[in-house]
């Protein structure tokens, strides 16, 4: 039974124990908490738990391999130094996700795009778009 | 990108080659682990009140209402502090 005023982002991380999905700002403004919800990159901190009923959430923790091992998304942002902290991360990870799947090559405009509501503050940005270049690249050339 | 794609230009090991950050795999896999990602058994949480008066003397602190709430386990003030410190009472 969940309480209808807890938080998508309360529930993953509380209840779940899925703490890869940060909670920032609580108010939808910094992108740390973004999950894919039905395929969409979606701020969990600005849903109810119960509104999630029926969806199909994917949180930072689901984007890896079925073995466990990094996807190209990851493993790029690893290659490129797109973290310092790594607090920011999951939701950049979402959002670089979620352009991806719409867009298999897209520019760096179109990248800096789709991170633009995800805030970092210690690495910049430029590293994380040229993790998703990286990555839409590797991922063109077929790398699984 | 490679190391060997980097020659180290002094021919040095580690200075001026490209590396990987050892911590970086489990925090993109969203498995770092931050203070608020720890949950210890009967680990409490705080609740800080600030006073909502910009500038007033502090006369006496009421706690009644907020021990009144469920699941309060403690009001701490700083005279709960001061008594603390006189006997050497640690919270458990």
């Amino acid at each position: 039974m969940v309480s209808a005023r807890l938080s998508l982002v309360d529930w993953l991380r509380e209840e779940l124990r899925l703490t890869g999905t940060h909670v920032g700002c609580e108010h939808g403004i910094c992108g740390a908490c973004s999950v894919m919800f039905d395929g969409e990159p979606l701020r969990s901190c600005l849903v109810f738990a119960v509104q999630a009923n029926g969806h199909r959430i994917t949180t930072v923790e689901g984007l890896a391999k079925p073995d466990g091992s990094l996807s190209v998304l990851q493993d790029s942002f690893c290659q490129t130094h797109a973290l310092q902290c790594g607090y920011c991360t999951p939701g950049m990870l979402i959002a670089a996700q979620g352009l991806l799947e719409a867009n298999a090559d897209p520019t760096e405009a179109q990248i800096r795009e789709a991170i633009g509501g995800n805030l970092c503050r210690c690495t910049g940005y430029q590293q994380i778009v040229d993790a998703v270049r990286l990555a839409a690249t590797r991922l063109s050339e077929g790398a699984k | 990108m490679t190391m060997a794609e980097h020659p180290a230009p002094g021919g040095f090991r580690y200075i001026g080659t490209k590396r990987r950050t050892k911590e970086d795999p489990r925090f993109v896999a969203g498995r770092g682990r931050y203070a608020a990602d720890i949950a210890l058994p009967g680990m409490k949480h705080v609740a800080l009140v600030a006073s909502p008066y910009p500038s007033a003397r502090i006369v006496s602190i009421r706690a009644e209402a907020a021990f009144a709430l469920p699941g309060v386990r403690y009001v701490l003030t700083v005279i709960w502090y001061a008594l603390c410190g006189l006997i050497g009472w640690k919270l458990g």
